[in-house]
């Protein structure tokens, strides 16, 4: 990580409401990091090249454009971020879609609720485990 | 061949009739060839060629000619014929063909005789055989010319073996005026059966009769295979043996194959004597190099053959075996057309929806094919039968029996299994021979799991004999009864004992060709079945897929709407006022729901696009486009986007409305996906000859002689490794907001409407330039 230069986490979230969702999780467990989303592959590839160093990635997978996968690959190759946690939080739990999340190094899987509270339940164990149980 | 000649009593010297005999146990052995003797009546003379010198000359000569042999015996024949005889003769064997063909030369006095005798000579290996026959006063006889001329035509009217049979027996028996005349078939088995007779009324009918193959001995029949006649005039007028027994130049005993008088096996006689018939004349009937059976004319007492009804008979056989070709032949089509037209006929039946049981239901059924009593078809894990067939678990156990046997013939030129002794070599069988001692099978399948099965009963449950049984003779030869047609009809009768008439190469044949024929029905209704399942599948593949993507894509508003709700819900429980967030929050969900609608609405209609019918038309494609452009409103116009045809459009075969669409979903994205501040979009079309457009792309997919219709913009572009993934369902390359938003379903359906015409949809495109989308609307003349 870049000395002195605040961590983030990174959430490639291309819905408005589903953000709204992490940030709500992220705000009750008054996550200490702050949020950076980006709505497609293309923008968090820029946000890995910005330089700004992340303690976590929250993906989604049914992005516009290319898949999370892509990006996945393409952070693990970074020699920046490679070693950063990332968990799918994603709609489609379909086979093919976790087998190309698994080779491309996805740390967790997680599929995505209609119900607002269960959402909020998952990220919030995603936050707590991620951020507390595995760094401390 | 010498092994057996050193174990018969004949092994030191030439076989003589008189001096050897034979049993029955050797009679197959017997040299019926060269038997040493001839018949008494008449006198052979064996002579050289080269000189006329006399070698051999039958020991009656004395008696009938008042001539000594020994004053013959190398002796040229003018001692025998005189001068005038001697030169005649020499004159006619070389002037006409007697190379093995015995033939009338001349009548004349000979010796002391009271009668002239008719002399008939012939050439057999050099050697000239002269035979002597005593000639009676109305030897001229009828007209045996004309008798036989009618004789022919009457054969040439006839097309059944059975009446062909008839005729030629009745025609022999009138030539000759015998008592019985009967025409023998042999069966594949060198078994005989009568199957045509004609007799004094008097005389018990022996048609029908059937004997074993043994009772005309191997010998005998290869002598027929090459004479036409076999004259007896008298079973007990006795043998006169040759002197010396042996040829003097060959040192063997004399060929007889050709003579009349060639003395006949004391088998035989006995046998003729024990039938109470005192004179035989036998003809055979061969084509084919076969011997295909025998006419054989019996008269109750001894009559002469003179040589005119001899020549007279044995034109006659030459006709009848000529002719029998050409019957049987047509009998044999016969059978097989109707074979063939049943099966075809019942096939038909079958065809609609592949169950074989209609084999044996629908008429015709299988045995209006090929003779049986019973058929039995096993298919889909279940017999049906028709006739008379072995028992349920008979059948079962008989099928298991007989699989490997079958599909061990899979893929051989026979696919089949046929025996006509069922229960010998499966003795399981024994208790069903009376329906199944006959036993036709085809496999239907490599595994010879599904089968037809064709059944036939034993033959001596379908013959019987109608002769007298008590037409035994009174006094029987030393052979005892063995020798009789009673004794012969038992013995056959015991040897076909659960067999069956045998499978003809003509039944095989049409049950190999049913097979052919049912197997292309029941594969290729496989295959066809096959290609549903496999279209089936692979349509359930892409439709799982599809339900995911779609469903995951139609959640995505839910949860929207879910948030919302419940964080309005805890606010309001918390006691927070309606305000102005609130109603935020209400807008939103009403946002989400008119998405999730439109989604739903894309889906919809996606959906039916698949299933719609088209109704193609010759359409003015100028027309459509501009409904098309009308359709998309002030769209265009608020986009401040030109849209372009450079020439005007063909004609087209499509569905109007759906083309309409086409344009409609291409041209709205063009004027979306564009942040340029000229846009611009252009309709056109390349012509089929035209190879060379620069338009056209090197990844062109393979479309010949089609007109490719283009919609090509100016717009933002489609990276590379995008292309595939725009027509996907809901797929969108940009947010959900971004240029104007949309469901992500407007290619998908868009490419669906042109694969419905049998078209293709393509595009190329230059990241930030724009581009172009292709499409044709009928399938290409030259598929790949």
């Amino acid at each position: 990580m870049t000395p002195g230069a605040t961590a983030s986490v990174l959430v490639v979230e291309d819905s408005d409401e589903d953000f709204d969702t992490v940030a709500d999780a992220a705000a009750r467990l008054q996550v200490p990091y702050a949020l950076v989303r980006v709505l497609s592959v293309d923008d968090g590839l820029a946000a890995l090249l910005s330089g700004q160093p992340f303690r976590l990635v929250i993906l989604d997978n049914s992005l516009p454009g290319d898949r999370g996968d892509v990006f996945l690959s393409a952070l693990r190759r970074h020699p920046l971020h490679c070693r950063v946690p990332v968990v799918a939080f994603t709609a489609s739990g379909r086979q093919p879609e976790r087998d190309a999340l698994h080779a491309a190094g996805v740390n967790a899987f997680h599929v995505k609720s209609v119900n607002y509270e269960d959402n909020l339940w998952t990220l919030e164990m995603i936050f707590n485990y991620w951020l507390r149980a595995v760094a401390e | 061949m010498e092994t057996v000649l050193n174990d018969v009593p004949w092994s030191a010297e030439p076989y003589s009739i008189k001096r050897h005999g034979v049993q029955i146990t050797n009679c197959d052995s017997e040299p019926v060839q060269t038997p040493g003797c001839i018949q008494a009546h008449g006198v052979l003379v064996a002579f050289r060629l080269a000189d006329l010198a006399i070698q051999q000359v039958s020991e009656n000569v004395g008696r009938l000619l008042g001539i000594e042999a020994d004053d013959l015996l190398g002796k040229p024949l003018t001692a025998l014929v005189g001068d005038a005889g001697a030169r005649r003769l020499q004159t006619f064997l070389t002037s006409e063909p007697t190379d093995r063909n015995p033939l009338y030369c001349q009548t004349q006095a000979l010796g002391t005789a009271n009668a002239p005798f008719h002399l008939i000579v012939h050439l057999n290996e050099g050697v000239g055989l002269l035979e002597l026959e005593p000639s009676a006063p109305d030897d001229a006889g009828p007209d045996f010319y004309g008798l036989v001329k009618k004789s022919i035509v009457r054969l040439q009217g006839v097309t059944s073996v059975q009446e062909f049979c008839q005729v030629a027996c009745d025609e022999v028996r009138q030539l000759t005026g015998l008592d019985r005349v009967m025409a023998y078939y042999f069966h594949e088995d060198g078994s005989g059966e009568v199957i045509a007779e004609a007799r004094r009324e008097d005389l018990h009918p022996w048609l029908g009769l059937h004997y074993p193959a043994h009772d005309i001995p191997q010998p005998a029949r290869e002598i027929f295979r090459r004479i036409w006649i076999r004259p007896l005039p008298d079973a007990s007028g006795g043998v006169a043996e040759m002197v010396p027994l042996a040829n003097p130049d060959t040192g063997r005993g004399l060929d007889m194959t050709y003579c009349g008088l060639r003395g006949a096996s004391v088998m035989y006689t006995e046998y003729l004597r024990n039938m109470g018939v005192g004179a035989s004349l036998t003809l055979s009937m061969r084509y084919s190099g076969r011997l295909w059976g025998l006419i054989a004319g019996h008269h109750v007492t001894a009559t002469p053959f003179p040589w005119q009804v001899r020549a007279a008979c044995e034109l006659l056989a030459q006709t009848v075996s000529l002719q029998l070709a050409y019957v049987e032949e047509r009998q044999h089509e016969r059978y097989r057309a109707r074979m063939q037209a049943a099966h075809l006929t019942a096939l038909a039946s079958v065809a609609p929806n592949g169950d074989l049981s209609k084999l044996t239901q629908a008429s015709p059924t299988l045995l209006d094919g090929i003779q049986s009593c019973g058929a039995a078809v096993y298919q889909h894990d279940k017999w049906s039968t028709v006739g008379d067939v072995p028992g349920p678990s008979e059948l079962a156990e008989l099928a298991a029996w007989l699989r490997p046997l079958l599909s061990a013939t899979v893929g051989e030129s026979q696919p089949l299994y046929a025996t006509d002794r069922l229960s010998a070599v499966h003795p399981a069988a024994a208790g069903y021979a009376d329906v199944a001692s006959g036993l036709l099978a085809i496999p239907l399948s490599r595994t010879a799991r599904h089968l037809i099965l064709w059944f036939r009963p034993a033959v001596a449950q379908t013959v019987s004999w109608a002769g007298n049984p008590s037409d035994a003779p009174t006094v029987l030869g030393p052979h005892g009864p063995r020798l009789t047609p009673r004794a012969s009809f038992a013995l056959w009768q015991e040897s076909v004992t659960a067999r069956s008439l045998p499978w003809t190469t003509a039944e095989r044949e049409a049950a190999l060709y049913l097979r052919t024929l049912v197997m292309d029905l029941v594969v290729s209704r496989a295959e066809e079945l096959g290609a549903l399942n496999s279209e089936l599948a692979s349509s359930n593949e892409e439709l799982d897929a599809f339900a995911y993507v779609a469903s995951h894509d139609l959640k995505e508003p839910l949860r929207g709407i879910h948030r919302h709700a419940a964080l309005l819900k805890k606010e309001i429980q918390a006691g927070r006022a309606l305000d102005a967030q609130a109603l935020e929050r209400l807008e939103a969900v009403t946002r989400l729901a008119v998405r999730m609608d439109g989604l739903l609405d894309a889906l919809l209609h996606f959906s039916r696009v698949g299933r719609l019918e088209l109704q193609p038309q010759m359409e003015d494609l100028n027309e459509v486009l501009a409904e098309s452009i009308e359709m998309l409103g002030p769209q265009p116009a608020e986009a401040h986007c030109s849209i372009r045809v450079p020439r005007p459009l063909p004609n087209v075969l499509g569905d109007r409305v759906r083309i309409r669409e086409i344009f409609t979903n291409l041209i709205g994205n063009a004027i979306k996906y564009n942040d340029k501040a000229e846009r611009w979009v252009e309709i056109g079309y390349i012509d089929p000859q035209d190879t060379t457009s620069l338009l056209l792309a090197s990844d062109t997919p393979a479309v010949r002689n089609q007109t490719i219709y283009y919609v090509r913009d100016n717009g933002i572009g489609i990276a590379v490794k995008h292309r595939a993934q725009v027509f996907g369902i809901f797929k969108r390359l940009h947010p959900r907001d971004a240029f104007g938003g949309g469901t992500g379903a407007g290619l998908t359906i868009a490419r669906r409407l042109v694969e419905r015409h049998g078209g293709l949809l393509w595009l190329t495109s230059a990241l930030g330039e724009g581009s172009t989308f292709f499409f044709t609307l009928a399938a290409s003349e030259e598929a790949g």
